[in-house]
């Protein structure tokens, strides 16, 4: 759609893109600054785009405290085993259920969907009833790791995606003697990289942003990740600077992962559609 | 007896040789599929009956633990339905659904159409909209606190350098939910706009063209063509952004805990206030279920009207 435009056209087009880019940049620039801002200064300060001086007080504070170092270590042990776990399992259902033949298979696979349209608020009680009296999951990372091996929402994808693979390729490696797993881990799975590094970026940013099940079933601070922990100092305290540093230490990670994945964030929204 | 048991041994065989066939021609879909289907029964489905079941029942914090608890029979239901702070929850959701969800999209629609050029430079303003997307919402939920603080704030120094006195933002029942709303719109607008890209580009150059040939202008190319052809799109984007708005939690718990008064109290902040911090989890399962019932009639609505899809051919 290239449609010629006038030069004033060109600037007013221009101009109006970097107001909004700056208006969507602002408070990223403001946690940068505001986590180099002692606390004492922030808030009377004359100039509140920068701070008077540069402080490096809450960074010190932050990686001295061993509980803050432990949210770091659990953000990425909730955000990594379940890509782990999921690149697997979500591939190996998602395969069988579009190319193994076999009685009930599609019954299996609308029960399985069925349950995408049940909004996760519904199981909040039953959840809490069951991890904390059957399952003893109180305080421990099984509460997000255990759900979270695989989702129903991954699997549909990696169907959609394993259904459109050619049945000539598969059948050439079982004639060849090839057993089914086999097949899979060596023609299969390198057939979808593309998907399977969609689907892992998508789980990273679910689970690296997870807040409710960590606020839920995490007593101790300690077992807090960034989310929670920087939640509930944005709660208690009115130290702004702290908590811009920890906004910062929280979204640096994604942040890397963005600039060198991008291809992948926006083929994976076109794919499966916006998050809430 | 004697004529029976070789028979028998003759059927064993015949059935072990029967099993083994299946388990050859199965064996990847059953190591496969029955420890997930287990995990899926244990995880996904059970928990969903459980919901109701809990809603029938005076679930609190102790008493499920050790057995004193009872069934209430529609006690929660009845409850829920002539509670004044369900139905103020339902008011402010509502109020949260039209704050956001015409501005998300028109936001989202808008980037989508002014980036939808190919020219040099604009995929890096694509990457910024589409920053907050991507963001946690706690982390800018915490900006947002930031910027909007009553005492000495971003936004509050600003209004104090040009001469006005300090806004009491969080405090104000009318200012906390466009305030909220308007996070929401900054961590939409850029899915949206992706979403939106997407779809723009399904639609084949050819059409404008030939519009351009018709002497139509932009706007007319645009109201005539473009909106008709994304419908399917836009809609569905609609749904999902409707879906999203009443599932809104985690920025609010940040932010205002639901105050000033219940201002902010949404209903998942209803189901978490009542059912995790008071305890009453009977109760919260049931509003919970009410809430899958809204959702139910919007998804339901949706397929109606996606029925009718676009083709481009």
């Amino acid at each position: 759609m290239n449609t010629k435009m006038t030069k004033l056209g060109t600037i007013i087009f221009w101009s109006g893109l970097i107001i909004f880019a700056g208006m969507f940049i602002f408070p990223f620039i403001m946690m940068i600054t505001g986590s180099f801002s002692d606390t004492r200064e922030i808030i009377p300060r004359k100039n509140f785009w920068i701070p008077e001086y540069i402080y490096f007080g809450n960074y010190k504070n932050f990686f001295a405290n061993s509980k803050s170092i432990s949210w770091v270590k659990n953000s990425f042990v909730y955000a990594v085993i379940p890509v782990i776990t999921g690149t697997f399992i979500n591939t190996l259902v998602g395969y069988v259920l579009a190319k193994k033949k076999f009685k009930g298979r599609n019954f299996l696979f609308l029960f399985f969907i069925s349950m995408m349209l049940v909004p996760g608020q519904v199981s909040l009680v039953p959840n809490y009833v069951m991890y904390t009296t059957v399952f003893n999951f109180t305080d421990s990372y099984a509460a997000i790791l255990v759900p979270g091996l695989w989702s129903i929402s991954n699997m549909f994808l990696m169907r959609q995606y394993a259904s459109t693979l050619p049945d000539s390729m598969i059948e050439a490696a079982v004639i060849d003697g090839s057993g089914d797993f086999k097949t899979f881990f060596k023609i299969v799975f390198p057939m979808l990289k593309t998907p399977i590094a969609v689907m892992g970026i998508f789980a990273f940013l679910a689970y690296w942003n997870i807040y409710l099940p960590v606020l839920i079933y995490m007593n101790d601070p300690g077992m807090y990740n960034l989310t929670v922990g920087v939640g509930t100092m944005v709660q208690l305290d009115g130290n702004y600077g702290m908590q811009m540093l920890g906004a910062v230490v929280c979204l640096v990670p994604v942040f890397i992962l963005y600039v060198f994945c991008q291809r992948y964030f926006v083929e994976g929204i076109s794919l499966s559609g916006i998050k809430g | 007896m004697k004529t029976i048991i070789p028979d028998a041994k003759k059927m064993n065989k015949t059935l072990s040789r029967k099993l083994l066939k299946i388990w050859k021609k199965n064996y990847m879909a059953i190591i496969v599929l029955v420890p997930v289907t287990a995990h899926f029964l244990v995880f996904v489905f059970f928990p969903v009956l459980f919901g109701l079941f809990s809603s029938f029942t005076n679930f609190s914090f102790r008493n499920f633990a050790n057995g004193t608890w009872r069934f209430v029979g529609l006690e929660n239901w009845i409850d829920v339905l002539s509670d004044s702070n369900f139905w103020q929850s339902m008011i402010v959701t509502l109020k949260y659904t039209i704050l956001y969800v015409p501005a998300v999209m028109v936001l989202g629609l808008f980037f989508a159409y002014i980036l939808s050029r190919e020219l040099k430079g604009i995929r890096f303003f694509r990457s910024v909209f589409f920053l907050p997307s991507i963001t946690s919402g706690i982390v800018l939920a915490a900006v947002w606190k930031y910027l909007f603080a009553g005492k000495g704030g971003v936004f509050n120094a600003i209004i104090e350098k040009i001469g006005f006195g300090p806004i009491n933002f969080w405090g104000d029942g009318t200012t906390v939910l466009p305030i909220i709303a308007a996070l929401g719109v900054y961590m939409g607008a850029g899915s949206l706009m992706v979403y939106f890209l997407g779809g723009l580009k399904g639609i084949p150059t050819s059409f404008y063209e030939s519009a351009l040939i018709d002497g139509a202008g932009k706007w007319r190319i645009f109201k005539s063509i473009t909106l008709p052809l994304l419908k399917p799109t836009i809609l569905y984007a609609l749904i999902l952004s409707t879906i999203g708005s009443f599932q809104v939690f985690d920025v609010i718990n940040i932010l205002t805990l639901g105050g000033p008064a219940g201002e902010s109290t949404t209903i998942v902040y209803l189901i978490y206030n009542n059912g995790f911090k008071l305890g009453q989890l009977g109760y919260a399962a049931a509003v919970s279920y009410v809430l899958f019932i809204i959702i139910a009639i919007i998804t339901f609505i949706q397929y109606k009207f996606l029925g009718t899809g676009v083709s481009y051919e």
